[in-house]
């Protein structure tokens, strides 16, 4: 193998083209469009009964066929029908991969009748029936409504639909405290799937809820008038405007409107400390990367500067000392998402920090309201709630304004926010540390290694004084007796980590989530949401995949090809329903021309090893030897060197990788791999100086490479890093068994 | 009178608490003839006891005057984590140590920030590790409880025979001279830890938490703060519990050395009776003693957090503090234990204890 062949030797630093080349004057037309097609519309009128849990009332949805061929159905999500019993397709999903959580009650929504709407009111009822899948023959979360007649395209059809729906006690994103206090209304109203073209067939894309999956629906404007009892007045977040209140003997009645959205939610709770503050982007101001962004997209610094709006928080009492971390992170959110992908174009957004016992509804996201969470005593370097603040403000844009299908393309708006939370985390704040909790406070510190858990039956798990329990004995009745229960104090007791703790391990956001890339992948990016054959896999390709894959692809183009990548394609599909294709589409058009050295960045194949392809990245230092030239040497020590680096491509991913290789004189070489083929050499015969390190990826753009332990290389190790990890473990081991010789 | 209460008394005429340090090099303490017992006789003055703070500083007296003790105490606590070190030790020098510092973030020098993907890497790396490790420190968590026994044997031997014995060979002799009756009261604590695990973990905390919290769950309170109060609590009355366990054991063995007895069973009846009477006193002298051990590993924590500290120093002077504290707890309450009550002094030791036993110095 010739390493001429496969690889480019630079002398300098090389890195991928991150500017326009002198001279060019590039600007990045704002395609973004002033207002949704509004395709579905709802004028929703309900009351939400003295229970705290059960809504009732109708609808007025309006609908307009969006595409070129006639349909005579209408498919709705009913999916608090999740929630009706336990052969729901969701339930049944979640048991199937192992998790069994059913809810505390039963919720549901009952359809009280369909009718067709005409200029003068109904125009008569209008038959309709649930739509289970196979493999789900209960469920009911998805409704099919048929017309009298079709609607061509480019018409409108009105409906009305009389409901009555059932909140269950917090489950699963939504849901009430059980007790007539919080309740946070998603997924609660009979809602229009999409009807589109997809694949060659136009249909209606409306599946039924699963685990797995979130949502998918078409832009409209929303009218909500919303009745509640009297102990909800003022407290009340939806995702629309307020424009008319109401009280009278029977409570209170608020009137709410939205305009190009796709969902609606609202959450009251007569707990909650409302708390509004203005967004002023002045008070959050990045100069320099206001300036970066503008140069980037060839657009005047007022152009990209973010707008003001209204930050709305509706708190728990008892997190009064999160107010202020939530605001932040709001804040920063709304700056930096309207610096770097386009003006939020809405009046409000609303924080609702979700009551104690209904968490479960927490750290989701719904147009122009979202849920956080937190709990008391965080740690001030944990960014919490800052990191579940700014991801779910993130789906304001992915979710929100970018009509992402949930159902077959989570990572298109997870894995888009995951990425871009990243980006405002590190910028606005020090890496979070590494934390444990004890008696209700958290405290920074890891472990250095921890005691085995032995699993029941093990009589091991004596030896740890924890449980004493019989062998698997035939003539012996299985006993267990637990000794001690190991309490998060009681394991501060133990192991005293302000001691025994590494006291500082800072989580990065990104380079933390690079911990999947070792996980086993059953699934490519490119699988179905929800075809995944497990659960995890959804965190992984959903999110922390996709993020770390774009994060690749941005270390790969330069920051300035890929800020206008995301702005564009951020702008054109706002209020639209793109397909990973129309973002590949943009990855290439504005990544062509990217160059590691002198390589090419061949996007389409880089895109099918990512995507399509289920494909490792990791390359590793095989060998690096400073090798003294004979005869050469007077007495003991050579003048001259024979230095070989041999490196190695362990996975099947390939991609061009830059190499640093360190001498001994202070200087350092950049290299350029094109990783083609499995290994490459290189040789420096005769060089009159040693090689001191080597480094694959030193500017750590490759965060897909599942191994960066074996990326580099010192010609002398640094051996007091293993004293350090020794010592450590030591002082941790010393703490357990002291603490272990006054036990018994 | 018993031998228990002729302890108390030399201790308060002879005034061992504020007495200078023996060292060990002294050839008065070193195999010679004990000196003669001062017997306290019935017509003595009767004398007021000291108060539990006293024997736990006369504890401290007794533990620090053994620097060969201390010094092999530490060793051994040294060797025993080394086997839990050493693989990770082995694992750092081949992985970390060849890495380069990464040029953005914290470096890798793992002695103040380290970064957290490098953990997750080295476990990639080295995916058997943790398990290794805590598959050795298992097995060593039960060997330690079993020479805790040794040691709590040893040291309340040397502080029955008071300044007479400061060898190593007579901490170990006193400490093997006691160990099995120790580890019968090892065996017969198993129940008492199950049944306290079950008082609070099992059916009646369970019924308890049903009581203040909605199914018992703190997740299903309204409140974060009132679920935080009942968690925590149960934790702090869960330990409160097990060092109310381990300290009935301690005067269980108290009374086993003090009466140089060897019935594990009576022995701890013995240092139940003598718990159930004077509880202030017993707790007194144990909160004391783990409040200097507090002190003691404040002042570690903040000068390691400062700098001043390497962590070869921590090594070796977080064991000897922690060592010592929990020699005096354990010298103390044998000297509490061996002071008697005042209702029982003038008739019997505690629990009956007769003056058959040999004499204490």
């Amino acid at each position: 193998m010739s390493p001429r062949r496969s690889t480019v030797l630079a002398l300098s630093l090389i890195l991928a083209p991150a500017v326009p080349a002198q001279g060019e004057v590039y600007t990045l037309p704002d395609a973004a469009p002033q207002a949704s097609d509004k395709t579905a519309s709802y004028d929703i009128r309900v009351v939400l009964q003295e229970d705290g849990a059960t809504i009732e009332g109708e609808l007025d949805a309006t609908w307009r066929n969006p595409t070129d061929a006639d349909t005579a159905e209408l498919h709705w999500h009913v999916y608090n029908n999740a929630w009706r019993g336990r052969d729901s397709a969701f339930l049944l999903e979640q048991r199937m991969i192992g998790d069994g959580k059913l809810p505390r009650e039963w919720g549901g929504t009952e359809i009280l009748r369909v009718e067709r709407l005409g200029a003068e009111g109904p125009a008569g009822e209008l038959p309709w029936s649930w739509q289970p899948p196979p493999e789900a023959p209960m469920d009911q979360t998805v409704m099919r409504v048929s017309l009298p007649s079709p609607v061509a395209p480019g018409e409108e059809v009105r409906v009305r639909v009389g409901f009555r729906a059932v909140l269950p006690p917090a489950f699963r994103r939504s849901g009430t405290d059980g007790a007539g206090g919080y309740v946070h209304a998603a997924q609660w109203f009979p809602k229009l799937g999409v009807f589109e073209r997809r694949d060659g067939v136009t249909a209606w894309n409306c599946l039924p809820y699963r685990f797995l999956t979130e949502f998918y629906a078409d832009y409209g404007d929303y009218r909500l008038e919303l009745g509640l009892p009297e102990r909800y007045r003022g407290k009340v977040a939806a995702t629309g405007s307020l424009v008319e209140e109401q009280v009278s003997d029977d409570g209170v009645r608020y009137v709410y409107a939205a305009a190009d959205v796709h969902d609606f939610a609202w959450t009251a709770d007569p707990d909650f400390v409302v708390v509004e503050r203005a967004f002023e982007p002045a008070d959050w101001a990045d100069p320099g990367e206001e300036v970066r962004v503008a140069s980037a997209l060839g657009r005047p610094v007022e152009a990209v500067r973010p707008r003001p709006t209204r930050m709305l928080l509706y708190r728990q009492p008892e997190h009064a000392e999160a107010e202020e971390r939530y605001f932040e992170a709001t804040a920063k959110a709304l700056y930096y998402f309207q610096l770097w992908f386009g003006h939020y174009p809405y009046e409000t957004i609303s924080i609702i920090d979700p009551a104690h016992n209904a968490r479960r509804t927490g750290g989701m996201e719904y147009p122009r309201l979202f849920t956080g969470g937190t709990r008391r005593g965080t740690h001030a370097r944990s960014l919490s709630p800052e990191g579940v603040t700014v991801h779910e403000f993130g789906h304001q844009y992915w979710y929100g304004l970018i009509g992402t299908d949930e159902f077959h393309h989570a990572w298109m708006d997870e894995g888009l926010t995951t990425w871009s939370t990243n980006r405002v985390l590190r910028r606005g704040w020090k890496a979070p540390l590494a934390t444990y909790r004890v008696l209700g406070r958290q405290r920074a510190g890891r472990a250095p290694a921890a005691l085995p858990s032995y699993p029941a039956g093990d009589p091991r798990a004596l030896l740890s004084l924890e449980r004493w329990e019989t062998p698997d004995l035939d003539f012996l009745p299985p006993l267990s007796f637990e000794l001690r229960r190991t309490t998060a104090l009681d394991r501060w007791l133990q192991e005293l980590p302000p001691l025994s703790y590494w006291p500082e391990v800072e989580a990065d956001r990104v380079w933390s989530q690079r911990k999947v890339v070792g996980e086993d992948w059953s699934d490519a990016l490119a699988r179905s949401t929800h075809g995944l054959l497990e659960g995890s896999m959804r965190t992984v390709n959903a999110y922390y995949r996709p993020a770390l894959t774009l994060e690749t692809m941005a270390g790969l183009m330069g920051e300035t090809r890929w800020t206008r990548v995301m702005r564009a394609y951020a702008e054109r599909f706002r209020y639209r329903h793109p397909r990973p294709d129309d973002f590949f589409a943009v990855v290439r058009e504005f990544g062509d021309g990217a160059r590691a050295g002198e390589l090419a960045l061949d996007w389409p194949r880089f895109w099918q090893q990512a995507f399509h392809d289920n494909r490792t990245l990791d390359f590793g230092v095989h060998r690096l030897v400073n090798q003294g030239v004979p005869g050469d040497t007077p007495g003991d020590v050579p003048l001259r060197w024979d230095v070989v680096l041999e490196l190695r491509r362990y996975g099947d991913f390939v991609v061009p990788v830059e190499v640093r290789v360190g001498w001994d004189d202070g200087g350092s070489t950049d290299l350029v791999w094109d990783g083609e083929e499995p290994w490459v050499r290189y040789r420096w015969p005769g060089e009159g100086r040693r090689a001191v390190s080597v480094e694959i990826d030193p500017e750590r753009k490759l965060l897909l490479d599942r191994d960066w332990l074996n990326n580099s290389a010192l010609a002398e190790p640094e051996e007091a890093r293993a004293l350090q990890a020794g010592l450590r473990t030591l002082i941790w081991a010393q703490q357990v068994l002291h603490h272990a010789g006054g036990r018994g | 009178m018993s031998e228990d209460r002729k302890l108390s008394t030399e201790a308060g005429e002879v005034g061992e608490v504020g007495a200078p340090f023996v060292v060990d090099a002294l050839p008065e303490n070193r195999g010679g003839p004990a000196p003669p017992v001062v017997a306290a006789s019935s017509d003595d003055p009767p004398r007021g006891r000291l108060g539990p703070l006293s024997h736990l500083a006369a504890g401290f007296g007794d533990v620090l005057c053994r620097p060969r003790v201390l010094v092999f105490l530490v060793a051994v606590s040294v060797l025993a984590a080394l086997p839990a070190a050493l693989p990770v030790f082995r694992s750092a020098h081949l992985h970390l140590a060849p890495v380069v510092d990464p040029a953005s973030g914290p470096g890798i020098d793992l002695a103040g920030v380290a970064p957290d993907w490098l953990f997750a890497d080295w476990q990639l790396r080295d995916p058997s590790l943790h398990a290794l490790v805590g598959d050795l420190m298992a097995p060593a968590v039960l060997l330690s409880s079993w020479f805790g026994l040794l040691v709590c044997a040893g040291w309340m031997g040397l502080a029955r025979e008071g300044r007479r014995g400061h060898g190593l060979s007579r901490f170990l002799a006193a400490g093997g001279s006691q160990f099995f009756p120790f580890l019968r009261t090892w065996f017969l604590g198993l129940p008492l830890f199950y049944g306290v695990t079950w008082l609070v973990w099992g059916a009646p905390g369970e019924w308890l938490m049903g009581l203040l919290l909605p199914e018992g769950q703190a997740g299903r309170a309204a409140s974060e703060r009132v679920a935080g109060w009942v968690v925590g609590g149960r934790e702090l009355l869960s330990l409160f519990l097990v060092l109310g366990v381990e300290v009935l054991l301690d005067l269980g063995r108290a009374s086993l050395v003090a009466g140089q007895r060897r019935s594990a069973l009576l022995g701890l009846l013995r240092g139940f009776g003598y718990f159930l009477f004077e509880p202030l006193r017993v707790w007194w002298l144990v909160g004391a003693g783990f409040a200097f051990e507090l002190l003691w590993l404040a002042a570690m924590s903040s000068l390691a957090a400062q700098g001043l500290l390497p962590l070869w120093a921590l090594v070796l002077l977080l064991p000897f503090g922690r060592l010592v504290c929990r020699g005096a707890r354990w010298a103390g309450l044998l000297r509490l234990y061996a002071e008697g009550r005042p209702a029982a002094a003038t008739a019997a030791a505690p629990g009956g204890l007769g003056a058959s036993g040999p004499g204490l110095a």
